[in-house]
């Protein structure tokens, strides 16, 4: 962002809906909360930047029906805050300290669920893309439009929610938010296993994917040579102590503290992070190969800042990613027609948001317009 | 004499694999929407992505509709052939498991597979599909990703769109789309739950999920539809989750009972209330207790439990076979399936029946109440045109109720031909605009699955969303 960049905070719905029009075609950079760092837009990109940090109320929360509504700029902090006092949560937890953004309490929702970090509960991607529920939003062209709903179950209408979770903002700005909540168990605690080599804590890890099958998370953590399992549990006090005694882990963290305990490790990452994911029955061949660290979660997602040096197996997908830099909503689709079809999205839906976010989609573009030229 | 368009299609595949007699094309006229009946142009057999491809070009270039179709349980119309007569691509010949991973827990299958034979062919490793329409035992993958299908375990764990991992489709370019959760955006999600209008489904890569170690089902009848809906509120805000929350009100019982489905639900019952745990047999034996007092809290008539596996088929027979036992009502039923906010449940539910009889209508429900998905059903005598008029009638007043509860005219069955007009008691011209230019960046020249979904005709300014107050809010 450059002195010239213009800013506008609008202060109302109505008013970013007007600042979007006006700026159709500017390249904006949309930031909602204040660890929003240039992300998706080098220095000097953009002319305009749409801050939407005063869009910060909770519309609604309906304890009983598991639900509410945010705007965009309501803080991670200031969510949990009204849903403590109730026994609510999201399910994917109040994220942990993102790699790449640094402090949790000030991320917005806006900017959590653009940039799609992979949170240790959610069993991957499946889980935070199935908490937005419905959206309010206006496109680069500056045109609004609502998708999904209220309610925890719906299929009315094409699911756009999907779009906007993980796009870094690229196809249109997410004003208000519909969220589905969950209600936290009697127990929860946080165990840690004693640390293990390398093998035989995948070989744990492995073995308890198969035994335990329903963990709330469950993270192999890797530090060089050593590595040990988080596991978090959740249920009636019954349970978790027969859980308790059948691992032999020790329990760290309880409650409140263990339900945001869990991965705050990956806040000293340094340097390059790399996401991705991988088949769980092929990590340990490639965890041979050199130092690492970082964390792999339930189903295969990872964010580790050192991976080995060799080329990953086929089943292991990495995504480099800067700090403070392009994530994985960055990365490009391998298929030749899912970039297709992203880019019809991008032309369709997102004018001049984020313009470097998807910036594969520009060079697929001027590759494929000289691959034109030439012939 | 066969025209152009006839005599490419039968280069394409050969004379075993279309179909043109009228006898074999009336059997694909209409799915499980009793409504609307069109007869396609002439039905195909594929047995590859390939031949999909080549099918939907052709259609393309003859500028015919084209209209995949799994085993045509869709209860919105999704699956009815459009009026203006299409090719039809049947997709029963599109059945195997093409290779899986226990260990990854993933599956890629062919469309037309069944959604139970999946979890047959897996079940031997400890795992299975999750995603469990009622339909399961006929409807295909492909159509429950098309519709995006739930079912009573979708409480726990999630909807179709849930179990996804990638999709391979031809699109409405006649073009290959390789869409993965792993990069780029998010065109898994998109697709899922597209109605079949973006393309056509090639290959899909599903979730298998561990099968549980134990299930146990509790039954607990009411003597009011209050205290039942009441009794899975108090369920949902506890912190357990339990697999599945089901009622049956009091006409589902009593025509259950009196058919081959019979469960030996209570006959002095206005409702029954279906719950399930599933999960590590600690878990199960731990929550079962607190399930229990929730259960009586509301002054249930009976509670009986059980984990055997005889016994909990009994429990669920009625409850899966209550659309079927429906049939001793009337001869046609017309499904609803609106969602309301599960604390709205029980009061929403009385203005049903008070719609159904303004409208003198047979009505009773069985519905997933953990979610807030009814399931009105609307008994009618098809041949009675009258009364075909007045279900119709009674079905699009009760989907405007669910939206003025602040629902949805849809949980899980689709829009369709069904509920394209209803689609105005929820979004506003902007809203469609939105879904319309999404439509255009798949399929631009509406070639798939086209006159559905989207409703007919202009004025949409009048739309139901106005009447929720500020634009902002969903
Ligand atoms: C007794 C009964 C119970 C039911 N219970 C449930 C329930 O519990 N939950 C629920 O969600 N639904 C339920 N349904 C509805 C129905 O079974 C589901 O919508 C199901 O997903 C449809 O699958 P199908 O294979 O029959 O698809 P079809 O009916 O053949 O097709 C449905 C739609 O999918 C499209 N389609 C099919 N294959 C493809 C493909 N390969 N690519 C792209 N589009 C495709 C079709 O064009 C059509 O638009 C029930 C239906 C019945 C009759």
């Amino acid at each position: 962002m450059s002195e010239r960049t213009q800013v506008l905070r609008p202060e109302s719905i109505e008013e970013a809906i007007q600042a979007v029009r006006e700026l159709q075609g500017v390249p904006t950079l949309v930031k909602c909360g204040g660890s929003a760092r240039n992300r998706g837009v080098s220095p000097g990109e953009t002319e305009a930047c749409l801050d939407l940090s005063s869009l910060n109320k909770i519309t609604r929360l309906d304890p009983d029906d598991l639900s509410c509504g945010v705007q965009a700029g309501v803080s991670m902090k200031e969510l949990e805050e009204a849903l403590a006092p109730h026994g609510l949560a999201l399910e994917s937890g109040p994220f942990a300290p993102s790699p790449s953004t640094g402090a949790m309490g000030s991320r917005s929702i806006g900017g959590v669920l653009a940039e799609a970090p992979p949170a240790p509960r959610s069993f991957d991607r499946g889980r935070l893309r199935s908490q937005l529920i419905g959206l309010f939003a206006v496109d680069g062209h500056g045109r609004s439009f609502k998708a999904g709903g209220r309610v925890v179950k719906n299929v009315a209408g094409y699911d756009l929610c999907k779009l906007f979770v993980g796009s870094g903002g690229a196809f249109f700005v997410g004003l208000e938010f519909q969220l589905r909540l969950i209600a936290l168990p009697a127990r929860i605690v946080l165990l840690t296993s004693p640390p293990f080599g390398l093998e035989e804590g995948i070989a744990k890890w492995r073995e308890l994917r198969k035994n335990l099958p329903t963990p709330r998370a469950m993270d192999l953590v890797f530090e060089e040579n050593s590595c040990r399992i988080e596991l978090l549990l959740g249920g009636s006090s019954a349970y978790v102590e027969s859980q308790i005694r059948r691992t032999g882990f020790e329990p760290r963290l309880e409650g409140e503290a263990a339900w945001k305990g869990i991965g705050k490790e990956g806040a000293d990452f340094e340097g390059t992070v790399f996401r991705g994911s991988c088949l769980p029955s092929r990590l340990s061949a490639w965890l041979q190969e050199g130092p690492l660290r970082g964390r792999i979660h339930y189903q295969g997602a990872f964010a580790w800042d050192r991976v080995p040096g060799g080329a990953p197996p086929e089943g292991i997908l990495v995504h480099p990613t800067q700090l403070g830099g392009t994530q994985v909503p960055g990365t490009p689709p391998r298929d030749p027609g899912a970039r297709r079809i992203a880019m019809e999205l991008k032309r369709s839906f997102g004018g001049g948001l984020m313009p470097e976010r998807l910036s594969f989609l520009t060079s697929a573009a001027s590759m494929e317009r000289s691959k034109e030229e030439r012939s | 004499m066969k025209n152009r368009f006839e005599q490419k299609l039968l280069e394409l595949l050969g004379k075993e694999r279309v179909f043109w007699d009228p006898a074999a094309r009336l059997c694909y006229s209409l799915d499980g929407y009793p409504i609307q009946k069109h007869t396609p142009r002439a039905v195909a057999l594929p047995e590859t992505g390939q031949e999909i491809q080549a099918l939907v070009k052709l259609a393309l270039e003859e500028g015919v509709p084209i209209l995949p179709r799994g085993a045509g349980t869709c209860l919105s119309g999704g699956a009815t052939p459009p009026k203006e007569p299409c090719l039809l691509v049947e997709l029963a010949r599109m059945r195997n498991l093409l290779s899986w991973s226990p260990e990854d827990r993933y599956a890629i299958v062919q469309p037309g597979l069944v959604n139970l034979d999946l979890s047959v062919l897996v079940g031997p490793k400890g795992l299975y599909y999750a995603p469990d329409p009622s339909s399961q035992k006929a409807s295909t993958i492909g159509g429950n990703l098309a519709e995006n299908a739930g079912g009573p375990h979708c409480f726990k764990y999630g909807m179709t769109t849930d179990h996804i991992l990638a999709v391979r489709f031809v699109d409405g370019r006649g073009e290959f789309v390789h869409a993965d959760l792993e990069d780029g955006p998010d065109l898994v999600g998109l697709f899922t739950g597209s109605e079949g209008t973006f393309g056509i489904a090639t290959e899909i890569k599903v979730r298998l999920s561990p099968s549980p170690e134990r299930i146990k089902t509790f039954l607990a009848s009411y003597p009011s539809m209050e205290s039942a809906c009441k009794a899975v509120s108090r369920i949902v805000r506890c912190g357990i989750v339990p697999a599945a929350l089901e009622i049956l009100d009091r006409l589902t019982i009593e025509a259950v009972e009196a058919s081959v489905f019979a469960a030996g639900y209570p006959r002095d019952a206005e409702a029954v209330l279906l719950v399930e745990l599933d999960g590590p047999a600690t878990e199960v034996e731990a929550d079962s207790p607190r399930v229990v007092d929730l259960l009586e809290e509301e002054r249930p008539l009976a509670i009986e439990s059980t984990t055997d596996a005889e016994q909990r088929l009994r429990l669920w027979k009625g409850r899966k076979g209550a659309f079927g036992a429906m049939g001793r009502l009337k001869p046609n039923i017309f499904v609803l399936d609106g969602v309301v906010p599960t604390s709205k449940l029980a009061s929403t539910l009385e203005q049903v029946a008070k719609i159904g009889k303004k409208h003198g209508i047979v009505l009773s429900n069985v519905f997933h109440a953990g979610d807030g998905n009814l399931h009105p059903n609307l008994s009618f005598d098809g041949r009675d045109p009258d009364e075909t008029k007045r279900a119709m009638a009674a079905g699009m007043e009760i989907l405007d109720l669910c939206v003025r509860e602040g629902g949805s005219i849809s949980g899980e069955h689709g829009i369709g031909f069904e509920k394209r007009e209803a689609m105005r008691f929820m979004f506003d011209e902007e809203d469609l605009d939105a879904f319309g230019r999404l439509r255009a960046c798949f399929d631009p020249r509406r070639v798939c699955n086209p006159e559905k979904f989207f409703p007919t005709g202009g004025g949409c300014k009048e739309g139901r969303s106005a009447q929720f107050g500020e634009k902002s809010i969903v």
